[in-house]
Parts: C-alpha cells; structure tokens; sequence
C-alpha cells in the first residue's frame, strides 16, 4: 500500500515539530526517516499511524484519505522503541490480540488464530517462548515478540519507531538485517525511524532526513550518501572535512558540472576524509596543501590522519587504505602534501553550490 | 528523543465527542462523591463549634481541660513521633541495604499495626502492663503506672504510628540505591560519616514526609488510647477523648471546638504533604514529573 | 606459577545471604528487631496467650456467644459493604485523578487523603452531626424514611469514609505507571476504546483494586472512632466488635474481652495473608516469580 504525506504540519505549543512535509512512499518499499533529536521524524511517523493528528496537511493512505482515521481503522501495525508488550499477557496472546480484537464478521475462528500465532512464532524463531511472559525474555527477543504482534492482522503498512535503539549494538546489528529479510519476503510497505544513519543506509530502499521538522533529502543511500543537497545532509551522513574560502573565479566558466557562484563568492568547502589524497610527493598540477601529522589512529580497516595545515594550524583528517600507509611509511610529526579528490562547495548560506574535481578554488 | 509530551493517556487518538462527555460526566462525580462525603464534614465541624458565635468559640477552647489535652496530646506526639523516626530509619536502613533471612517476615511485621484494630492494640498493651497483665505486678511494687497513665499512651501510640515512617522509607531508599553509600565508604569515610553525610542528606525529604504522616497520626489515635488511658480528665485525656468526653456530656459545642483544633491540624498535614510532593519529588504521582522520553 | 590447592567450601549458615561493603548491619537490625519485640511481639503473645487461657472449648463459646455473633454480622456486614461502596468509589476516583488532569486536581488529590489525616473522633462526630435528623444530610433523607443515624447504614457510610482512601492509594498508582505505549500499540492492533480499557488496563488494574478494597475492608472491620459515634450501638443490633471488646473491659471482663480480640487479630493476620497472596499472585502472572 502507498502512502501520500501533503503538507504535513505540527506544532506543540511553541515548538514546531513538523513544517510542511510532504513525502510519498511507494507500495511495498522500506523508508527510512533519519535524523537527530527533535528532527520531527518520530512526529512524522505517529501522524502517519494517527497515534497524533496533523494540524495541517493530510496522509493517503493507498489513495484513500486518512486523516481523520483513528489508529485503530488505519490497518497499520506499528512496532515501539520499548516493545510495549502487555507484561499482563503470554507472548502468544500478545501476538493474538490484534486478531482476538477484530469485530465478529471478520474475526478467524480460535483454531486460525492459534496457527496464525504459531506461524508467526516460527517466523521470529520464537515458538517455544509461546507461553512465557514479556519479563522473561531478553530485549533482542521482546522485539521480535513485538514485530510478530504488529504483523499478526497482515497489515498494509508497518511502521517502526527506533526499534532497535534499545539494544546491544550486536544484537541491533543482527535484528536489522533479519527485519529487512522479513521485509523482503513479506513484501509489506515499511517506515523505520531512527537517528542512526549506518542503519538507515545498509537498510532502507530510500531515506528521507529531516532536520527541525523539515524534509531535508530523500532519495536512495547512494544519492544522498554521494550528492548531499546541503551542509546538513553532508555533516550528518559521515565525517567531513571543511574549508572556507573564497572561489577564486567564476564556476560555470571552468566549465565544471551545474556550478553557480561569482568570483569571489565566500564558500565552504566540504571533502570527506577518504576523498583527501596524501603523498609525499607534489601532485602533477602542483595544487596542494602542506599538512603535518598531528597522531595517527592505525587500529582498524582504514587508517586514519589527524593532520594539522601548516601556516594556519587547521585541523584536517584524512583516511586511507593500510597497504597505502605501510608504502609510504608515515609517522607523526612528518610533513605531507594533501589535496581533496573531490569536492563539494556551498556557499556561506549552505545553499548547493557544484561538484569540483581537482584540488581547485582552496 | 521522543516528542511525546505528558498528554493524558485518555486524550491521546482524537476523543470522540462520546469520550468528551463521558470524562467530563466521570470528573463530575468524581468531585461531587468528595464534596459529599469529605468536605462537607469538615465544614459540619467548623459550622457546629462556630454555631454559637465566635466568643463561645474561644471559651470552649481555652478552658482547662482541653487545654491540658492538647498539653497530653502534643507531649505524646513529641515523644513517640522522634521514637518512630528512630525506628525507620534503623529498619529501612537494614532493610534496603542488605539482604538478609527473614527480611519479608520483618517487612511483614512492620505492616501489622495497620491490619490490627486500634482497640485491640490498646488492649495488647493492658495484658502486659495492666494491673493483671504480665508485668503488673512487677509496676505495681515499684509504684510505676503505665496503663491509665502517659507511658501507656505514649507505648499505644508509638504501636500505631511506627510503621509510617519506615514504609515511606524503605521504598524510597530503596529506589535510590546504595552506590552513593559504597561510594562513601570506599573513599574511607566510616558509618556515622556515611549516614549523617550521604544517606541523611539523600532521605531527608521522605524522612520529613514519613514524620508529618506518623505526627498526625500521633495527634489523632483514639481507639488505642481511649483502651489504656482510664479517661482520668485533666492528666490522662488526650485532645481525642477530651472531644469524645465533651460529646458525650452533650457539650456539642466545646467538642466541635475541641475537634477543630484537631481538623486544623489535619488540613495543616495535607498542605504540607502537597508541598512536599510537589516540590521534591518524594512519592510523586506521575503527572507532576518530567515526561523522559 | 604456584598453583593453591583447592579449599573445599564450608557452608556456614549465616543471616547475611549477600556480604555488603555498608557497615551497620549489626546495629540497625539489632535495634529494629529488640524495637519490635518490645512494641509487637511480646505484647501480641501477650494477648493471644490471655485470649486462649482456659482452653479452646472456652475461647470458642465466648467469641460465638450470642451477642458477640451478633456483633460479628454487624461489623463484617457493614465492612463488606463499606468496602464495596470503597471500591466503587476509589476506582473512581482513581481513574479521575490518574488520567484527566483539570483544574483543582492537586487540591482534589490532597483531599483524598484526609480520612487518613482527620482523628477517628473527628470523623465520628461530624458524620453523625450530618446524618442526624437535623444535620445537613439527614434532613433531606429523613423524609424519605432513610434513617443513617443510629442504624447499620450510618455504620457503612462511617466505613466507607475512612476505606475508600485504599482504594485510590492502592489503584491510583497502578493506572498512572500504565505505559501509554501499550494502550497505543493495542489501538494500532484494532481495539477500541472499550476494548482497550477491558483487556488491556482492567487486567492491570484488577489485583491493584482487589488489593485496595481487602485493605479498605480490614481497616472498616477493625474501625472504632469514626463508627461508635454514629452507630447507636444497641447490642445485637448496631454494636460493633471493636465496643463490644470495650464494653467488656468496663465490666472488668478481661478474658472476655481478650478473647474476642483474639478473634479479631485472627481477621486481620487473614487478610494481611490474603493480600500478601495477591501480590505474589501478581509477580506470579508478570512472570517476575518463576
């Protein structure tokens, strides 16, 4: 089932939680909302489950309007970042409920809802935990308690709110990945949110961050993670490096793709660590900084440089691979050329500026 | 962060106009079952002294007898009140701090003077130091009087007012854990520092509020006392009995005066009680904290 | 490396099942232990003891003669219905207090404790002030042929004053640290408001109200100050237990009077048992208590 969010609005008081979202989200696909505290994608989502209501805008829910539906007509299953199991209940009632609930015509008979529950208990590998209650089992197990539950009534829509966020980063790591699988094979229309961004990446079909209650970027983890359309995007998804400037001509005459910008224009300049090229040597065009190396982090996949531009002591970091930095044989207090592999400029404002590809304009 | 803010729970998915009415209907009755049956007797006392004027008022309350009541009254509660203190603190303290054998027995102990009925604690104490009871020969020789005299008082009351304290304590002491305490004693300080310098500073808002409750108590114990204090007016009545003695003379005015005073203190006791709760935290109801999301 | 040789454990039983780095175990349990000997246990032994002299044969005939019965179907009766009324009205205002907020609520809060706060004779004489033909209440009642005063209905509502605050102290609590989040995942999962409230809040509520209203009852059962006012008090007809105990302590009857207050504790230690049963129960269920 598709689901149309139009100029969605929230305000609590003074604080605006939500200022004009709009989003759609294709049948069957598994949207991540990311951001940081605040960001409003919590909001997003329990308006779109109505746990709230909008103060302006609407939610279609597969073309049909939904907002004045309560939670309970909306055929939507929805997973808390707490579990919210009935502590009151075994675990195979609590995944029963939602169908035990349903009105007379369309209730399964007893013995539909013991197969269902079973089937479902088999799903998330739980079925010998079937009479045990919540408080026996451990977080990791809870949830997956609480996924077979929201699952129970085949609902059109799954939302998930930090599901994971409870949890040992190993036990997140492997839930994630068993959702996703579960995601796949049910084929289910999915909203998740979270605050982590490796999460959203590795999982999500498309993600859409959202910064103070504003849609910031949506679109696959490798468009937002390669084009960021702001600071914000950028900064969120990784470490960055940046500098300010000023571009010493006007872009669009280099001829570089979809730049704007005077000469002169003060910019910022945003390069990743594993887009700053270190050498011993000058590059072939010769534009490159000096950098000394503060402290070297070694331990890890990646190594990676805390180095400090000389002339003006900017602290900069740099990553690469470990057979690169064995070749070079680098050590602390050695001075080094760097250079940006690519970059990307805003101006002052963080308003887009163009892609770059050698070192120019630093 | 969750940005739920502290909605009631019944407001939360659009209440229907069903839902509307049917809160408001409920806090309606809610308030008119009070008016009824609390406020209105607190406004009988007051309107029943006041009855005959102001003047007859005051008289009623200064005359000898109640004013050596409330002498009783206030002597009791200065000795039991600080004795139960004593007690919680020594019972919580072995009691959140330590595990131990037969910790559920003594918890369940503590509860018994609530389960009991006042009069038959009152009795209690007769069969132990009455005339007939196990020491009384032994007070009798010695001419020491504690049945139908202020020791016995004071012992009925201690009995049902000790556990107030301790059970505002031991759940609060209990909650906050001991690390602090550890803490203390690991950086070498010994038990009297780490109870006069940690716990006590930590306690002393569920202390105070353990104290008001087993204080109002104190004041307003009647069956218990009515059994071992022989009603000698002037030296063995408490304010309680002195209103009951006054009511049963059909001196309804003066025991309606006598009983304000009693009803003030017990108004005083709410108030701070709400204070308390609401300034600190202490046996908080939910709505007042902060929402953590 | 030197390898030490295994020491075989001794088990020593010893009252400290956990060692602690706290000091004052010694003395703080030494003086609550002699405390409660001093105050509760000598004094119950003390009692019992007297109440059970001369036989069982003789305690049975004094606590089931005739007037004592009576006495017994007039205090149990009026509790249990006190209790039921405290029931009716604490899940009330629990409920009110714990899910709506409006103003005065605070006031309202503080108020609810006030039969806890308010002398036994206080509350006796000002509830048979209202009750009585002339009083606020019994005016309007009185007419109708609702006598309160001097009859076993003044009795109930003098119990229901000082029970009902069980109740909301024993519920109020329980609905308040109800987890929001459950009540929305059982909407997202279907259920009505109805639906939500029988399933999901009453099961929680339940051993909470069970507790408060066996509670409520014990306290009625045992009350003196606030009944023997508005009672009447005739023997066989409206004489509680708790007068009836003293009576007999006026007419020097001691063993008498022991007797049948060893009956009473037998009530209380049963319902102190009743209650510690439900909350066992209620660990039980939640899965605390294997």
């Amino acid at each position: 089932m598709s689901i149309q969010v139009e100029h969605i609005s929230k305000q609590y008081g003074s604080f605006t939680a939500l200022a004009d979202v709009s989003l759609t989200i294709g049948n069957g696909e598994l949207l991540a909302l990311l951001g940081p505290s605040g960001s409003g994608k919590t909001t997003l989502l329990r308006i779109i489950a109505g746990l709230e209501s909008p103060d302006e805008g609407s939610i279609l829910l597969h073309g049909e309007e939904s907002t004045q539906h309560s939670a309970s007509r909306r055929g939507i299953g929805f997973v808390f970042q707490h579990y919210a199991l009935f502590r009151h209940m075994t675990i195979s009632e609590n995944v029963a409920f939602g169908l035990r609930v349903q009105s007379r015509q369309t209730r399964p008979s007893r013995r539909d809802i013991r197969e269902r529950v079973l089937e479902l208990l088999r799903l998330v590998q739980l079925d010998s935990y079937a009479k045990m209650y919540p408080e026996q089992l451990s977080g990791g197990q809870r949830q997956r308690v609480a996924l077979a539950r929201a699952l129970a009534t085949k609902p059109r829509v799954l939302l998930l709110d930090e599901p994971f966020s409870a949890l040992d980063a190993k036990v997140r790591k492997e839930l994630r990945e068993w959702m996703r699988s579960i995601h796949d094979e049910l084929g289910v229309t999915t909203v998740l949110v979270t605050h982590d961004q490796e999460e959203a990446l590795e999982v999500a079909d498309r993600v859409a961050i959202l910064n103070r209650g504003r849609l910031e970027q949506i679109g696959t983890p490798q468009t937002i993670y390669d084009n960021p359309a702001s600071p914000f995007v950028y900064n969120f998804l990784g470490n960055v490096n940046l500098f300010h400037g000023r571009l010493l001509a006007d872009l669009s005459s280099q001829g570089r793709g979809g730049g704007e910008g005077e000469a002169n224009q003060a910019a910022v300049g945003f390069v990743r660590p594993h887009e700053l090229e270190v050498s011993r040597d000058l590059p072939r065009d010769g534009k490159a900084v000096v950098a000394s190396i503060v402290r070297i982090h070694s331990a890890g996949p990646q190594v990676r440089l805390e180095l400090s531009i000389a002339g003006n002591g900017r602290p900069v970091t740099a990553e690469l691979g470990r057979k690169r930095f064995e070749e070079m044989a680098l050590v602390p207090g050695d001075n080094i050329f760097v250079w940006p592999q690519s970059i990307r400029l805003f101006d002052d404002d963080g308003a887009r500026a163009l892609l770059l590809d050698q070192g120019a304009g630093i | 962060m969750s940005s739920r803010f502290a909605i009631p729970s019944s407001a939360l998915l659009q209440p229907s106009i069903q839902q509307r009415v049917g809160r408001v209907v409920l806090i309606t009755a809610a308030l008119l079952f009070l008016a009824l049956f609390l406020v209105l007797p607190v406004a009988a006392v007051f309107a029943q002294a006041l009855s005959q004027g102001l003047k007859m008022y005051r008289d009623s309350v200064r005359q000898e007898d109640v004013l050596s009541a409330l002498r009783l009254t206030g002597l009791v509660a200065c000795i039991a009140v600080p004795l139960n203190m004593l007690f919680g603190i020594a019972a919580s303290w072995a009691i959140a701090r330590f595990e131990f054998h037969g910790k559920s027995l003594l918890i369940t102990l503590i509860d018994v003077p609530l389960a009991v009925s006042p009069v038959v604690a009152g009795l209690m104490y007769v069969e132990v130091f009455g005339l007939h009871g196990w020491l009384g020969p032994w007070l009798s020789e010695h001419n020491l009087h504690v049945i139908f005299a202020v020791p016995g008082i004071v012992l009925a009351t201690v009995f049902v007012t000790f556990p107030f304290v301790a059970r505002e304590l031991i759940p609060f002491m209990q909650a906050q854990g001991s690390d602090e305490e550890v803490a203390a004693v690991v950086l070498g300080a010994n038990g009297w520092s780490v109870f006069w310098r940690i716990t006590l500073p930590n306690i002393k808002w569920a202390l105070l509020y353990g104290t008001i409750l087993a204080a109002s108590r104190s004041i307003g114990e009647f069956g218990a006392v009515s059994v071992v204090s022989g009603h000698i007016r002037g030296q063995t009545t408490t304010l309680p009995l002195q209103v009951e003695m006054l009511y049963n003379e059909y001196n309804f005015t003066a025991a309606f005066a006598a009983a304000s005073l009693l009803t003030l203190a017990a108004i005083v006791t709410l108030v701070l009680k709400k204070i308390i709760e609401v300034t600190s935290g202490v046996h908080q109801h939910m709505e007042e904290k902060e929402v953590k999301s | 490396m030197i390898m030490m040789p295994e020491k075989k454990a001794r088990k020593t039983w010893s009252l400290v099942t956990r060692s602690s780095p706290l000091p004052g175990f010694r003395l703080s349990i030494g003086f609550t232990l002699s405390y409660l000997t001093v105050i509760v246990l000598i004094p119950l032994v003390a009692i019992i003891q007297h109440g059970a002299r001369g036989g069982f044969g003789v305690f049975l005939r004094t606590v089931t003669a005739p007037r004592v019965m009576a006495s017994y179907r007039v205090t149990l009766g009026s509790a249990a219905a006190a209790a039921l009324l405290s029931a009716l009205f604490g899940m009330l205002l629990a409920w009110v207090l714990a899910r709506y907020s409006f103003p005065g609520k605070r006031i309202v809060d503080a108020i609810v404790d006030l039969p806890f706060a308010l002398p036994t004779a206080v509350a006796g004489i000002s509830l048979t002030a209202l009750y009585a033909e002339n009083g606020w209440i019994g005016r309007f009642l009185e007419p109708h042929g609702i006598h309160v005063a001097f009859t076993p209905i003044g009795i109930v509502m003098a119990m229901s004053f000082v029970g009902f605050p069980f109740v909301v102290r024993s519920v109020q609590p329980v609905l308040e640290d109800l987890d929001p989040a459950m009540e929305e995942a059982a909407a997202s999962l279907g259920a009505n408001a109805w639906q939500r409230f029988l399933r999901v809040i009453a099961p929680v509520a339940f051993p909470a109200l069970l507790t408060g209203t066996a509670l409520a009852f014990a306290r009625a059962a045992g009350e003196y100050g606030s009944v023997i006012f508005i009672a009447g008090n005739m023997p066989m007809k409206t004489e509680i237990t708790a007068l009836l105990i003293v009576t007999k302590l006026e007419e020097y009857d001691y063993s008498g009077a022991a007797a049948i207050a060893v009956a009473m504790l037998a009530l209380s230690f049963t319902v102190m048992l009743v209650v510690n049963l439900l909350q066992w129960w209620v660990q039980q269920r939640e899965g605390k208590r294997q």
